[in-house]
């Protein structure tokens, strides 16, 4: 079983850890943003799949885990929140850090960890659904599922996402 | 003077496709809509400006690396630590590891009673066997718990170290007398020479009982593996240990000042493996070593298993 394969039959849980450990470790670490949350992330997910696996159909195991990943994510978001959950707000701007300062201006170097702090600085729900599209390369119509989101919500928020980012990054 | 709803509706639409211009971006918009929100970037100069800082942003966030897990983790979760370890989590990794590796290695041997692994002379043995070894003409010997000097010959693989070519079966601790093989024996047998974990086989012993002890290194670090058919006689197994799992198959380990041992039990074969703490340094490295890929070994020791069977009559 390889990466992206479209699996016709249900696999172990060893096989998922084994086959799809890295990629799974990886859009964990793009949602958390550090590696202790993204072990124990990680960790739920295995559980929730070794519960699941019963009911796995065959298909796309990569957009199957991305959808228990980010569920779990935002689960543990708003458990750790401890308050009913908040609409996201509306204007973007509201939730902009300052723009960076000139004489931090992006190297190479350093752009992928520039990259990945803003966008752990994301709203959670913009950053899931940029997660999402540009680190598994879902379509919209998939992210709308996995979030259980109208597809305009999902558009919104990626666009909203991407724009907050287009800021933190100048 | 009311503002003109016409210009308010244009600005509201405006605005609208503003928001669609990252879905325009992924091709995620129907031909109608897609050359609306053209139409208005051709409109907008800003527009335009901000959908290439746009493009820009999406490729920054694909062209991110994968991120390696840290080395150990998922046979972490494999096989879920035991508790009042005396030397911490990196033993344990790298312990894992190899247990991860090595118990897909030889695989099936005939249905037997249920066996109790005498651990603690297996972990004597081991630790014999890795022990230093005076040589009269470098004047010294091997670090205990780390790799023993190369001396070359049967059972070792080229490049690596490898024990002693015979050790005599009397000197060794043991419930049973072993005798080394040879290297092309053990490879025409399957027995890998290199585990995907970065352990590469150092040597292979038969034992007059039937138990092969298979001794593997990543260079840090000796793993001996012996193999035994049946199934595991848990509760005769010292009151030490503590009973654990690796994936779906049954384990128990035990630790001591400077040795783990671990049984694990897969189908009717039974594993028992023996590491030593290396210098904590060293477990560092192999710690921040890259996870290997994924291995190919099952369907290599699936075939080995029926050669070994075969050769060594376990299935007699």
């Amino acid at each position: 079983m390889t990466i992206g394969e479209e699996t016709d039959r249900v696999p172990t849980w060893e096989e998922v850890a084994r086959d799809y450990g890295r990629f799974l470790y990886t859009v964990g670490y793009r949602l958390t943003g550090n590696h202790e949350e993204t072990q124990d992330l990680v960790q739920e997910v295995l559980l929730r799949v070794n519960r699941g696996l019963a009911t796995y159909r065959p298909g796309s195991m990569e957009g199957w885990l991305s959808r228990i990943a980010t569920n779990a994510f935002l689960d543990d978001v708003r458990r750790k929140k401890r308050r009913p959950i908040e609409p996201l707000p509306e204007d973007a701007e509201r939730v902009l850090p300052g723009a960076r300062p000139a004489d931090e201006a992006l190297d190479a170097a350093n752009l992928p960890d520039h990259v990945q702090a803003a966008i752990r600085s994301l709203p959670e729900d913009y950053r899931a659904a940029v997660v999402l599209c540009d680190v598994v390369g879902m379509s919209y119509e998939e992210i709308a599922d996995a979030l259980d989101a109208p597809i305009g919500t999902v558009r919104s928020r990626i666009h909203r996402g991407r724009s907050q980012l287009r800021e933190l990054l100048r | 003077m009311s503002p003109d709803p016409t210009s308010s509706d244009a600005e509201n639409r405006d605005a609208e496709l503003h928001d669609l211009l990252s879905a325009l971006l992924d091709g995620e918009l129907a031909p109608a809509e897609a050359s609306e929100v053209r139409a208005y970037v051709d409109r907008h100069p800003e527009a335009q400006v901000e959908l290439d800082d746009l493009a820009r942003v999406r490729s920054w966030v694909r062209d991110l690396p994968a991120v390696d897990p840290p080395f150990g983790f998922y046979e972490r979760l494999l096989r879920p630590p035991a508790p009042a370890r005396r030397f911490g989590p990196k033993l344990a990794a790298a312990l894992g590891a190899a247990a991860a590796a090595v118990v897909v290695l030889v695989g099936v041997t005939p249905l037997s009673d249920r066996v109790a692994p005498p651990v603690n002379a297996y972990a004597e043995r081991h630790m014999h066997m890795v022990a230093p070894t005076p040589d009269p003409a470098a004047g010294g010997g091997t670090i205990a718990g780390s790799a023993p000097a190369t001396t070359g010959g049967s059972g070792s693989v080229p490049g690596s170290v490898a024990p002693p070519l015979t050790v005599p079966s009397s000197a060794l601790p043991g419930s049973e007398s072993f005798q080394a093989m040879p290297a092309a024996e053990l490879d025409g047998h399957g027995i890998p020479a290199q585990l995907t974990t970065g352990y590469r086989r150092m040597g292979g012993y038969i034992g007059d009982g039937g138990v092969m002890h298979l001794m593997y290194t990543n260079g840090t670090v000796v793993v001996s593996v012996y193999e035994q058919s049946g199934t595991v006689a848990w509760d005769a197994l010292p009151t030490a240990g503590t009973r654990s799992q690796v994936g779906s198959m049954p384990s128990w380990d035990m630790s001591s000042d400077n040795e783990e041992v671990m049984v694990v039990e897969r189908g009717t074969t039974v594993y028992t493996l023996v590491a030593v703490a290396a210098h904590d340094e060293m477990i560092d490295v192999v710690m921040a070593m890259p996870e290997p890929p994924a291995p190919s070994m099952a369907e290599r020791a699936q075939q080995a298993s029926h050669t070994v069977v075969a050769s060594f009559g376990f299935d007699q």
